[in-house]
């Protein structure tokens, strides 16, 4: 039975507990290119040098993605049981188009394989969920990140 | 008395070897019993052996359990890497056929781990088995020093949805009760480093040690505190490695178990602090 989107599964990310240990990024790199390379990672962990607070840019699996309208090949799907947005790397043609249309650059164009790549949500079982210590990088429904956002948001304003 | 099996993982033995002097005198002092693992092996690393072989990480980590269990004790551990480990492990191990496929394995060796046994965090030992009134009481020489305090990423690791700042908040607390004042910053909770270091050493002295320690600096502090070995040696090589940058610092980097000693009245001596790579024993010679 299809899930109705707002409980399709997706990554929330909590700067508040997140260290900047950037083992996400390793769990990531390891489980989709097979080695221990931060920079082959489908999420990145910045921290402010001046504030020192940490901030994720991962796939949002947007609902309506514009990677999905950008590209010209059709190599990027989005599953509409799962929600989760992927790319066909043997259609992509590497024009990185998806790249530059991701407001947040969340895809991203490997230079050693010449296709764009990005989260595919590993199954169900995001590695860097798993391997997140503090808990920042959690699964949830899409209507509890949305409820999460609003009230971070709200928080910060207040 | 209580009893616990003592775990010192790879790092204590080979890096911080004051840690496990100064564990076995609190130890004495607070009337704690420990019972050496013999035979144990690295637990091991929480995440790049468990990325790297899942079975053979979690076979490494139940037999160190086992370990243990055979002597129906549970395991207290001195390191955040070695609790992450093991405390995962002894969870994973719970499940029905994650516990056959390792167990088949262990027999093999004439091994089986049950899942009886709990994995505790020194600091959850210390705040909650002795207690910090406890620990108070065997203060004899308050310190009166200004520490800042890292507690280390896995140290925030609970069950889901637990309290993350549960044990952190007990560090402190012990902290304290040696009569030091804990200097909080922006910075406390920012990683040391140490997981980056293993793939981009230079990201991770620039972009973590190195703001941790300019602010350290400006508070002023006369030391930083860890619960980890791993941070302790990312502290005091990193501080050495950032000379190659440009940046000089000299900030004693000490584990709880070793600030305790010294509150006890260890002598520093009889703690093997040269081991350190940082001006731990300075620190010491100062409390006198």
């Amino acid at each position: 039975m299809e899930k109705s989107k707002s409980e399709q599964l997706v990554l929330i990310y909590d700067p508040e507990r997140c260290t900047g240990c950037r083992y996400c990024e390793i769990a990531c790199s390891h489980k989709n290119f097979g080695i221990l390379n931060p920079e082959k990672s489908h999420i990145h962990v910045f921290i402010d040098d001046q504030k020192f607070t940490c901030e994720a840019i991962n796939c949002l699996h947007c609902e309506d993605p514009v990677c999905v309208a950008a590209c010209p090949e059709d190599a990027i799907t989005k599953d509409e049981t799962t929600g989760w947005v992927t790319i066909n790397p043997m259609k992509c043609i590497g024009c990185r188009s998806c790249t530059y249309a991701c407001p947040i650059a969340a895809s991203w164009f490997d230079e050693e394989h010449r296709v764009a790549t990005k989260c595919n949500f590993c199954d169900g079982d995001p590695n860097c969920a798993k391997y997140c210590s503090s808990q920042a990088i959690r699964v949830g429904t899409r209507a509890g990140a949305l409820e999460f956002a609003q009230s971070r948001y709200l928080r910060k304003v207040s | 008395m209580k009893k616990y099996a003592l775990f010192l993982g790879c790092m204590i033995p080979q890096r911080l070897p004051s840690a496990e002097l100064a564990t076995r005198k609190i130890f004495n002092s607070l009337e704690l019993e420990i019972a050496e693992m013999a035979g144990y092996t690295c637990c091991p690393d929480p995440i790049l052996a468990r990325l790297m072989d899942r079975k053979v990480a979690l076979s490494m980590s139940a037999r160190n359990l086992s370990i243990a269990e055979k002597q129906g004790l549970d395991i207290v551990v001195l390191c955040n890497g070695c609790f992450e480990t093991l405390w995962e492990a002894n969870k994973e191990m719970k499940h029905e056929e994650t516990s056959k496929e390792i167990n088949e394995l262990l027999a093999k060796i004439g091994r089986k781990y049950n899942g009886t046994i709990n994995v505790r965090h020194i600091v959850e030992v210390l705040h909650g088995d002795v207690g910090i009134e406890a620990i108070k009481k065997q203060v004899k020489k308050p310190l009166g020093l200004k520490l800042a305090v890292h507690y280390g990423c896995h140290l925030f690791r609970e069950e889901n949805g637990g309290d993350i700042w549960r044990k952190p908040k007990q560090f402190e607390e012990l902290i304290s009760a040696t009569g030091a004042e804990v200097v909080h910053s922006d910075i406390d909770q920012l990683c040391c480093g140490f997981p980056t270091s293993q793939v981009d050493e230079e990201f991770s002295l620039k972009h973590n040690l190195l703001p941790k320690l300019e602010r350290y600096q400006q508070m002023g502090v006369d030391g930083v505190v860890v619960v980890c070995p791993a941070c302790n040696v990312q502290f005091e090589s990193g501080q050495l490695a950032l000379r190659r940058y440009g940046a000089k610092f000299s900030i004693p980097c000490l584990h709880l178990v070793e600030l305790l000693a010294l509150a006890f009245g260890v002598p520093a001596k009889e703690l093997s602090l040269e081991f350190h790579r940082s001006p731990v024993s300075q620190l010491a010679a100062r409390i006198g």
